[in-house]
């Protein structure tokens, strides 16, 4: 079964972790892993959104589709570090990444309506699904609000889900537009009590390459006792539908 | 078919496969869930990815009420033989008599094989309760599996443990304590002393390989783990199926590695279908 993977990273790492320093290192890991596609940021972004950014959309042009482009974005717009919002709106466009990641505790900013209004309002506009890491996530009390202020912007939290079924499960129950990947949903059978329960619709299927092996995640799908239906939507067409929404085209 | 196709196609894995670390019961305590508790929905899951047998310490453990624990375990072991085995769980506050009572009880029943430690939750490794039961298990050959997460219990008292029982079988849970930095700490005491090994369980936070690990801890000394029903099995059984490691790393890690640690025990052993 095609297998998308939402998280993966590429470009240097400042400690001794796993990296891939050129897109062929990343193709063998999928390779070896049977993941057809990712959608990927570059490291250097972290640093650098500009240089980041042009660096993961030319890996992306030269990936045969199989790498997808997920941009890195600051909150002020107008400012030194941002292009103003029509600018943005005309790049995102042009340029075509398939999401963008926001990391307000890393970059000490945070995602609302008073510090970040302009971007959330482009990217909203643009359906652009946001991407936030599992250390980088609006807190369980705040993703609610956050969720329903931006309800054209589908929220993906990555790597959350251990000792959480008690917050997770609420937000799959209530929010449309919040979505989790199962890559440590490890609290046991909730992947299959959420399918059941509350359907496949808001999974998605991310590893954390190369900082994670995927071999766990990909297991806690393709052995979860569900229909081959729901194990299709988590593994890849959840995902599609996302892309598909983006009003890039 | 190999193991990593096997599991790819989602099929119950055919080689021998023996989770060595296990916790029956509900514990729905500091934000654990489990969608499924009784025994039989274990059996299901175990039948589901081809997990031939369990060794488990019910959760009633963490608590800390010894009897109720160990005749826990023994009715599991009744109700689903040869399919649940179980360690002696020590819990040492109840105070050495009754550490020696659960000893002499639970050493005679042939489904205990061998013994779990809790410290951090439970205090000190380093107490006497622990080295009765340290000594005890070097003496009948049976294996220890102790709890470790990041520094507690310290890996001094772990070496405390096992420099002054040369034939003691230490199974140190969590791939050492959770993370790639205890990992390598523990395996450096690993390289000192043949007598210590690695399970595997609760990897989540853990950004090395199942490769990685073996070639820290060797082939012949890791064992798989998944700490089921606290975590789904499925998560760290798939760190080994699906790895890139040959079938017969991956048969050691599964299954033949623990076989060959209670091999010389004066406790209860392992029957499984498959031959291994």
């Amino acid at each position: 079964m095609r297998i998308i993977d939402i998280n993966c990273m590429i470009g240097a790492w400042p400690s001794r972790q796993s990296h891939y320093k050129e897109i062929d290192d990343l193709f063998l890991d999928m390779d070896r892993y049977r993941l057809s596609d990712c959608i990927a940021f570059h490291s250097m972004a972290l640093w650098s959104p500009e240089r980041g950014n042009l660096l993961i959309k030319q890996m992306s042009e030269n990936s045969s589709g199989r790498i997808k482009p997920c941009y890195i974005l600051e909150p002020n717009l107008g400012s030194s570090e941002m292009p103003c919002a029509d600018e943005l709106y005309i790049q995102l466009k042009e340029e075509k990444p398939v999401a963008v990641r926001l990391y307000p505790n890393l970059k000490q900013f945070r995602v609302d309506d008073f510090y970040c209004g302009e971007l959330l309002d482009v990217l909203s506009e643009l359906e652009m699904p946001v991407i936030f890491e599992a250390d980088q996530t609006p807190g369980f009390d705040y993703l609610p609000v956050l969720a329903k202020a931006y309800p054209r912007i589908k929220i993906i939290i990555l790597r959350h889900g251990f000792r959480e079924s008690r917050y997770i499960i609420p937000m799959l129950k209530k929010i449309n537009n919040v979505y989790f990947d199962t890559s440590i949903m490890v609290d046991t059978g909730i992947i299959e009590e959420i399918v059941n329960e509350y359907g496949s619709e808001k999974l998605l299927f991310g590893s954390g390459l190369p900082s994670f092996p995927p071999t766990g995640a990909i297991s806690l799908i393709l052995y979860a006792r569900i229909k081959n239906e729901d194990m299709g939507n988590i593994l890849f067409k959840n995902w599609l539908r996302i892309e598909d929404g983006i009003q890039c085209k | 078919m190999q193991i990593v196709d096997e599991a790819f196609n989602g099929m119950p894995i055919t080689a021998p496969v023996i989770d060595a670390h296990t916790h029956i019961l509900e514990y729905y305590h500091s934000g654990w869930y489990q969608s499924f508790t009784t025994n039989k929905d274990i059996i299901a899951v175990m039948d589901h990815i081809g997990i031939d047998c369990i060794v488990t310490a019910p959760h009633s453990l963490i608590l800390g009420d010894m009897e109720y624990t160990n005749k826990i375990a023994a009715e599991a072991t009744e109700e689903y033989p040869g399919r649940i085995f179980a360690y002696i769980s020590i819990i040492p506050h109840e105070g050495i008599e009754a550490v020696k009572a659960a000893l002499y009880k639970y050493s005679k029943n042939e489904r205990f094989i061998g013994l779990k430690f809790l410290p951090g939750y439970h205090g000190f490794l380093a107490g006497i309760e622990y080295d009765y039961a340290l000594d005890f298990a070097a003496e009948i050959g049976c294996p220890v599996l102790c709890h470790i997460w990041e520094n507690s219990p310290s890996l001094l008292d772990v070496e405390r443990a096992a420099k002054s029982r040369p034939d003691l079988k230490l199974m140190m849970a969590h791939q050492g304590g959770g993370n790639a930095d205890c990992s390598d700490a523990y395996a450096k005491l690993m390289s000192i002393y043949p007598n210590l090994y690695m399970e595997i369980c609760g990897s989540l936070f853990n950004q090395y390989s199942m490769e990685q690990l073996v070639e820290l801890a060797s082939e012949d000394r890791v064992i798989y783990g998944s700490d089921l029903i606290n975590l789904d099995p499925r998560y760290d059984f798939g760190r080994v199926v699906f790895s890139t490691l040959d079938d017969r790393i991956k048969k050691k890690i599964l299954a033949e590695n623990f076989l060959h640690l209670i091999s010389g025990s004066k406790m209860g052993h392992i029957c499984l279908k498959h031959e291994v």
